[in-house]
This record gives C-alpha cells, structure tokens and sequence, in this order.
C-alpha cells in the first residue's frame, strides 16, 4: 500500500496540496480522476521521487523499484526500440546478464505484437506503437510501483482500446501496485479499481469509487459501469458549480 | 536517402567556375603576373609545386600538425566541455581561462609559442589554443541541452549515473560535438598555416609559402593557397561523413 500523509506542495503563489491524505491499496489499480491543472502529474512525480513534497509524508514507496508510464513516450531517439528497453534493463543489479535482459526485452516487446519492431528507431514508428514500446518497457521492468500518467491521451478510440487490452494482459501477471492519474472517465472505469476524484487545487479526494466490476469484465456498455460513470459526472459537474 | 536529400553537385562546380572567371577577369586588368597572376599560370605553378621534391614531406607535416592539433582540442574540448556541463563549479573555474584564450590576439599565442616552443610545434599549440574554445563551448552547450525528460526517465527506473553519461548525454552532445568539430577544423588549417608561416619549421606549407613570397612568387603564393583550400575542404569532407558514419541517429527524427 502506498499512503500521502498530510502532503504539502506549492509552486510559487499556487498551493497544489494542502494536506492531502490518499491511500492506494497494494496490488489494484488507483486511478485519480481530475482536471488539468489538479496536480496529479506533480502527485505521480512525488511517488516516483523526482519531486519532494514541501511537507508529509510519503508512506510505502521507499526503496520499491518504480516503472513510470509517462504522458510522452521518453524513448531515447538514437536508440532501437530493443535498446531502449534494454537500456532501463542493463541498469539494474541482478539483471545484468546481457541474455537474459535481452530475453526480457524481446518478450515483452512479443507480449505488445512489436517483436518486428524491435530494431526500428523511436521516429520510425506511429505514436500507438511508440507506446505499445513504452508498455513494454515499463512491464519489462521489474517495477513493484506502475505510475501512469495519463499515457493513452493523445491516441484515437481504437488505438486506445488496444493499448488497455496490452495493458491489461500484462498487467494481470504481476499485478503491480498501480496509480493512474487521467481525466478521461472511460479510461479511468475501465482501469482502476478504485477510483477517487480529485478537486481543482489545492487538490483533495472529493469521491471515491470502488470499482464494483472485476478487470475481466469490464465493458463501457455494461449497467454497473454505467452507473459509476454517472455517479463520477454527476460528481465533477458538482464540483464545477 | 531519396534523391530529394542530395545536395546538387551542378550549383557549386559553377560557382568555383564564377570565381575563376572573375580571377582571370581581374588578372586581365591588373595585367601583371607579380601582383595577380591569372589561373592557368597558377595552375602551372600548382603542378610545379605538386612535383617538386619537397612537395610530400610539407604537405604531410603540415597535415600531422593540423590533425594533431585537432585530436588534441577536440579530446580537450570534449573533458572539459563534458565536466563544465555537468559541473557549474568547474564551469565558473574554466570560464576566466576560456574567456582570456578568445580574447587574446592569435599573434601573441604565436609570438609567445615561438620562444616556448620548438618552431614544428608552435602551430599545433596555436591550434589548439584556437580550436579549444569552440569545441569546449558546443558540448557544454550540448549538455544543457539534453532533455532532462530523458534524465528523468532514466532516474525513475535507477539507470546508474555512468550509463545516463553514455547513453543520453554523450550522444545528445553529437550534434553539438560535430558542427563544433567542423568549425574548428578550419580555424585550425588557417592557424597551422599562419603559424607556420612565422616559425618556419623545416618542412610546412607555412614555410614554401613564406619562400616563394620572399621570391616574389605570387603564382606559388596561390597554388600553395589552392593546396590549403583543398585540404581544408577534404578534412570536412571526411569529417562529415565520420558524422554520418558514428551517428545513431537514423532519418534524423526525434520523437519523445
């Protein structure tokens, strides 16, 4: 489990926390729902350590290994797509084996339908397969941790529906303690099992959802989805007024 | 790479033609040989200069200088370019140094060089001296280039420090690297040569030229001239294609 206690966070005259207390629950998927400007990439940025909250504290990150998917896929441009993998791979101890961090990279490159693509650069490929190629990196790591942000955003409807089949394939097998920040609801019914809305800073839970349809099941047309998606749209009209 | 991306070879060949035209047109006018001789007596001379017996042995100690001078500015430039981009305190340390090596006129490094040093390697120590802060200036500013997104990446999944180096810095610097490698490449023939031509050392293109100016030979003057323009345009020649062959960069497209 991962736990924000009485988080502070300002940016100059814009106080983005004032004492936040969020829980996510160990191997779920916590998705936080909220307009632009919430804060909830400066949240993940918190967990992943390359922001430091201006006070609270931060319970249950500690020495975990992290794999972050971000808003922009981050692939480094004169490296394969393969390189790119291995290069996150080859940095950890235990994994140096350069075979089997090979083995690593190219099955999970399989496991996202880009074994082609392996030896393309990042430029060469469209923007649903540069991240299907994040998908696989961050899966091929060994995170305890998945931070995403948001990574599905710039992609069509049937681009996007893929990317959440890969997602969730993978997903399922190691089941890592995942905080998904969005605002797009479909994304954030069809993914999180828990989900909690976040006000317009300084941000607070102003909903939270327990997600009542397992992974497996979840179909945007299914009436238990339906009622979660209105109870979340009447929420963010709620807090709109 | 399709046709679209070749450089027209026709365009500049009438441009080295424009010039020739306007050098005999001026030739013509002058009308005498010791003060502008027109291209074919220079291309006579050219030939004479190319069979002569010295001709090697100045044109490969002249060649040594400038590529010694330019391994050891673009190793230099590359330490402390690198170490000044990742370092602000050693950015601060280098700056006055920096600073004082663009401010100071070539000729004092040449007239200080002559009493330092033996007269073969005062024009690899005036090069470098010139070539240095060129190349030094487009790492650091490769450096602060590199997209910290890509850092931060690396980071969140704990790539060590050496790797991040290797990986994201260095190649990120390339281009910065390689156009001041080009540019410095021909500071350091103009310096070779302008300092050959005061310390005189045995065997030099600064040297015949300084000879046969002292003849009054202005048609040697210009065919060593010819000599130095191509091997200034054959050293970026090469260098180019080293930029095509070690980059890693394919289409040249950066997606993050």
């Amino acid at each position: 489990m991962i736990r924000l206690v009485n988080v502070q966070k300002r940016f100059g005259e814009l106080l983005l926390f004032d004492g936040l207390n969020l829980s996510t629950p160990g191997g779920k998927v916590s998705v936080i729902l909220g307009p632009s400007g919430c804060g909830k990439t400066s949240l993940l940025n918190m967990l992943a350590g390359i922001l430091q909250p201006d006070g609270g504290k931060i319970e249950g990150v500690g020495t975990r290994r992290i794999s972050y998917l971000f808003q922009e896929p981050r692939l480094i441009p004169w490296r394969t797509i393969r390189g790119n993998l291995e290069f996150v791979l080859q940095g950890n101890k235990g994994l140096t084996e350069r075979l089997e961090v090979r083995r690593r990279a190219e099955e999970a490159l399989t496991r996202v339908g880009m074994r082609d693509f392996a030896d393309a650069y990042p430029a060469e490929l469209s923007g649903g397969m540069r991240q299907r190629a994040v998908i696989a990196r961050a899966f091929a790591y060994p995170g305890e941790i998945l931070l995403m942000d948001e990574p599905l955003q710039a992609l069509d409807l049937a681009r996007k529906l893929d990317l959440v089949e890969w997602f969730l394939s993978l997903w399922a097998e190691t089941s890592p303690t995942t905080v998904f920040v969005t605002h797009d609801i479909q994304e954030a019914m069809i993914l999180g099992d828990y989900i909690s809305v976040f006000s317009a800073p300084p941000a607070r839970i102003i909903k939270e959802i327990e997600n009542p349809v397992p992974p497996a099941e979840r179909r945007l047309e299914d009436p238990r989805l339906m009622s979660v998606e209105a109870e979340l749209y009447k929420t963010i009209l709620e807090q709109r007024r | 790479m399709s046709s679209t991306n070749r450089q027209p070879f026709g365009i500049p060949l009438m441009g080295v033609v424009l010039i020739i035209a306007l050098w005999k047109l001026g030739a013509l006018y002058v009308g005498t040989e010791v003060i502008l001789p027109g291209p074919l007596r220079v291309a006579g001379s050219l030939l004479d200069v190319i069979g002569s017996p010295g001709f090697l042995s100045a044109l490969g100690a002249t060649t040594l200088r400038g590529v010694a001078a330019f391994l050891f500015s673009a190793l230099l430039g590359l330490i402390c370019g690198v170490a000044a981009g990742l370092s602000p305190v050693f950015r601060n340390l280098v700056k006055p140094l920096v600073i004082v090596i663009k401010s100071t006129p070539v000729m004092s490094f040449i007239l200080l060089a002559l009493i330092w040093f033996p007269s073969g390697l005062v024009p690899v120590f005036v090069s470098v001296l010139m070539a240095f802060p060129i190349i030094y200036e487009n790492v650091v500013a490769g450096i602060r280039n590199a997209d910290p997104r890509l850092i931060e990446m690396a980071r969140v999944y704990r790539v060590p420090q050496g790797r991040i180096l290797r990986s994201i810095l260095l190649p990120g610097i390339y281009t910065f690297f390689s156009a001041g490698a080009r540019t410095a490449m021909g500071i350091i023939w103009k310096a070779v040569i302008a300092a050959e031509i005061l310390s005189r050392p045995e065997a030099a293109v600064g040297s015949a030229m300084y000879e046969a100016k002292i003849y009054i030979e202005t048609a040697e003057v210009i065919a060593w001239t010819v000599i130095a323009v191509l091997l200034s345009a054959l050293s970026e020649f090469l260098l180019g294609r080293s930029t095509r062959l070690f980059t890693g960069i394919r289409r040249g497209g950066f997606v993050l």
